[in-house]
């Protein structure tokens, strides 16, 4: 146990040492966690390709949705008026169901949850990834949830799982990088 | 090391060449591995720590785990700049140099935001007299620096917030059992059942019993007339507790209860009659129930309220001069709550609150014969803050609270911070505060007599502090510190009375280092440097080291399955209230805990003091002990199985 100790003291002295002459300083300021998620969102549109009718013209914006109680706020500015696939982003936030239409990608707030059955039935036949933040999102055939972890020392990490069968049904394909970092993928 | 500490205090060289990025260049695998920081009560709602207007540290729940903490005490040792004293019944925590010896009544303890300092000596426990079983500890958050201008009375030189584990945190049925049992024959049982149903009910319930016989025999050399100075199986401490919380909707129904008693080896208070005497002993009880409410309107405007109902019950048995003297005190108190926080133009954050609370009843008979008192007292308090975003990478934070009691002038405390982020993950803060601490019931007690001096007068503080943070790469962040702190109007006991006797002051500079790995290998390692004064007598405070030094690590040793925690803990001399010094001190622990060896199943063993140093607190002034003396190598076994 005494040997153990000390090649983690060595493993921590090394570790500290080694950045700290790299000076590696990662360029990014601190993330707010809604930030977090949002640069997700814009990651998700980079990596999923739409069959071309899912858009209005080639020179249509690329639009995400919003559904229902907006969580993101001013920390949607990350991805506001970016370029993603050629196309530029623009938000429709959408208070009901029946407002949601003309987008790519649709965010279903928390404040939807017990609705999923029902907004999911009505997306089906079109080419919307749907993403959420909510327990039972994918069996309830989602494509995409966002699962939040509480971590080490008071922060948070989101890692994320993906309904491949449902993606595919809607005619949309994820990249494979996409599925190779998701921490779990329902195939059927 | 001493290289890396010497590594992070040097890094503002290298700074210019970073270049803040386009986020949106992160990549998916970028994304995946972040960890975002979060802290709750610093400003009384959810924000990142490096945007806090204070210096924070925040222990979770892991940690406890893998280094094996016992006590919420040890969690809080475990910080850069805290530091703790027990003196075989109640556990005294040191922040920055300053520990009186009393009741921890200049930092203010909160469980789930909710105020948890008892009523009469305004003090928190924080030992096994605790009123949660730290195993249901989600994190706990230690915010540095003077809160009353957000908490009002006893947020002196800090607030705790301890944030317990909800019911979703317990898989499948949701039940935990728990079992240890330890060194001088000490044995804990837990139970705790938890659950989120799909209707969005969440319950957790759990309850504990504590039984430790303690040390068979403790010599002090003060009492060597009684028995040869050995106190013999008299420091046993059994205690049981209970929580539950509900959660539905917007509310929360949430209780806890605690009942410690310990046998008292060290005969304080009354000296050579009841030394050696198991009757020697004091029980505190602790209990609150609260309703807590929250809404988020849409709009960026939370609701919070919350009305609570809390008691404390303390029996002290004294066997002095051939009779037994009972001290029976007891406080009753409810109170509410208000606070809106709004989000203007995205940017700026505005909280406006105000609280209430009555201590209906406060009391305290001695008998047989004995004097007793019965009090109550009320009080309010007000308080706005705001977060404004200058420009987008610098903060200004302020705000201020009045508190008003009946019994002297009202309290008013400001807190101003500038919070910028000039680049990258470099993070500086410049925060000037004040807070109070009110005398408490024992202080305001007072005899009718003619010639008693004038009762005394809150305690204040006020603090300056320079923070400097800075993360380092993906995996290390460090951070200094440096502060003066100015304290006034120290309450103390002289001829039967409590006056406002002592000012101090106190100044430091605390660094420290953390790392986080993929792998699971963690690390903080810290140095403190303080010095304290009594600007009255120009004496060194007592109990007060002038150099903590920590280092605490876990790694595992078979991946996500096997952990071993290490932790080295150093302060060195203090003064103490008989004018010696108890001596420099080093002492290590160690935790091997293992998790998913068997599904469900969690073991922990730990050696706590391995190398077996003899080592001792400083005492209170109400002992004729100069040094209490502290435990040896004592080991614990732990088992947790849920399922």
């Amino acid at each position: 146990m005494r040997i153990a100790r000390r090649q983690f003291l060595g493993h921590l002295l090394a570790a500290a040492l080694a950045v700290a002459l790299a000076w590696e300083l990662s360029a990014q300021t601190p993330l707010s966690p809604y930030q977090h998620k949002a640069l997700y969102l814009f990651n998700f549109a980079k990596y999923t390709e739409w069959p071309k009718d899912a858009f209005a013209g080639d020179d249509a914006p690329f639009v995400l949705g919003i559904l229902g109680k907006d969580p993101f706020g001013k920390d949607l500015e990350v991805i506001k008026g970016k370029t993603v696939r050629g196309r530029k982003l623009e938000v429709k936030y959408f208070s009901t169901l029946e407002e949601v239409s003309g987008c790519q990608l649709l965010f279903i707030a928390l404040s939807e949850t017990n609705n999923l059955a029902q907004i999911l039935k009505a997306l089906e036949n079109t080419s919307v990834l749907t993403i959420a933040e909510a327990d039972g999102f994918l069996q309830a055939s989602g494509m995409i949830n966002l699962v939040t972890e509480k971590k080490t020392a008071g922060t948070q990490s989101v890692a994320f799982e993906v309904n491949l069968a449902a993606a595919q049904k809607a005619n949309l394909k994820l990249d494979a990088q996409l599925l190779k970092l998701a921490r779990n993928v329902l195939r059927t | 090391m001493a290289l890396a500490l010497a590594c992070q205090t040097q890094p503002a060289v290298g700074a210019t060449a970073a270049t803040t990025a386009d986020p949106t260049e992160l990549s998916l695998e970028d994304l995946v591995k972040m960890e975002i920081p979060i802290v709750e009560g610093a400003s009384k709602y959810k924000q990142k720590t490096t945007e806090a207007p204070s210096s924070v540290t925040i222990i979770t729940q892991e940690e406890v785990k893998k280094n094996g903490y016992r006590t919420l005490a040890e969690i809080l040792a475990s910080a850069p700049g805290l530091y703790t004293t027990y003196d075989r019944n109640y556990t005294f925590l040191g922040v920055r140099g300053f520990n009186r010896g009393d009741f921890n009544s200049r930092v203010l303890l909160l469980v789930n935001g909710h105020r948890v300092n008892n009523s009469l000596s305004d003090g928190a426990a924080i030992g096994t007299e605790f009123i949660l079983d730290p195993d249901l500890i989600d994190r706990v958050e230690i915010i540095r620096g003077p809160g009353s201008s957000l908490y009002g009375n006893n947020a002196f030189f800090g607030v705790i917030n301890v944030i317990t584990r909800n019911g979703r945190d317990l898989p499948g049925l949701g039940a935990e059992v728990s079992g240890e049992a330890a060194s001088r024959d000490t044995f804990k049982g837990r139970v705790t059942w938890g659950q989120r149903f799909t209707n969005g009910l969440e319950v957790l319930l759990s309850g504990s019993i504590y039984d430790s016989e303690g040390h068979d025999e403790l010599f002090y050399k003060e009492f060597t007339a009684i028995n040869g100075g050995i106190a013999e199986n008299a420091d046993a401490d059994k205690s049981k507790s209970a929580f539950g919380s509900v959660k539905y909707a917007d509310f929360t129904l949430e209780g806890a209860f605690n009942t410690r008693e310990k046998v008292n080896p060290t005969a304080q208070t009354v000296m050579q009659f009841g030394f050696n005497d198991p009757r020697l002993r004091t029980r505190d009880e602790r209990s609150y129930v609260t309703l807590k409410y929250a809404h988020d309107f849409s709009g960026d405007a939370v609701v919070n309220a919350q009305v609570y109902y809390d008691r404390h019950d303390f029996v002290g048995h004294y066997p002095f001069a051939g009779t037994l003297y009972e001290d029976v005190q007891a406080a009753e108190w409810w109170g509410t709550e208000v606070q809106l926080t709004k989000r203007l133009f995205d940017r700026h954050t505005l909280t406006f609150g105000g609280e209430y609370r009555d201590d209906f009843r406060q009391s305290e008979q001695y008998s047989p014969n004995g004097f007793s008192t019965v009090t109550n007292r009320q009080n309010y308090g007000i308080y706005v803050a705001g977060d404004f975003a200058v420009l987008t990478n610098l903060h200004f934070n302020a705000g201020a609270r009045f508190d008003q009691y009946g019994d002297f002038d009202a309290a008013f405390n400001p807190r101003l911070a500038l919070i910028y982020n000039p680049v990258g993950q470099t993070v500086f803060k410049a925060i000037y505060g004040t807070a109070f601490r009110a005398p408490n019931f024992f202080e305001l007690r007072r005899n009718p007599d003619p010639n008693a001096p004038p009762p005394p007068t809150p305690e204040t503080i006020t603090t300056y502090e320079l923070v400097y943070e800075q993360g380092i790469g993906d995996h290390l962040r460090s951070s200094v510190s440096g502060y003066y702190n100015q304290i006034d109007d120290l309450i103390t006991p002289l001829g039967g009375y409590y006056q406002n006797l002592n000012n101090a002051e106190a100044k430091g500079v605390e660094i420290s280092l953390e790392g986080f790995w993929n792998s699971g290998v963690r690390g903080r390692l810290s140095y403190s440097y303080q010095e304290t004064q009594d600007t009255t007598t120009h004496q060194v405070l007592t109990d007060s080291p002038r150099h903590l030094g920590k280092f605490i690590l876990s790694a595992p040793l078979m991946k996500e399955k096997i952990f071993a925690g290490a932790e080295v803990l150093f302060a060195s001399a203090r003064e103490t209230d008989k004018g010696t010094q108890a001596a420099a001190y080093g002492i290590v622990n160690l935790t091997l805990f293992s998790q998913n060896l068997v599904k469900g199943l969690e073991f922990s063993a730990g050696v706590y003091n391995l190398l077996d140093r003899r080592y001792a607190d400083p005492a209170t002034p109400l002992h004729l002990q100069d040094v209490i003396e502290q435990d040896g190598r004592a080991f614990r076994g732990k088992l947790t199985w849920r399922f």
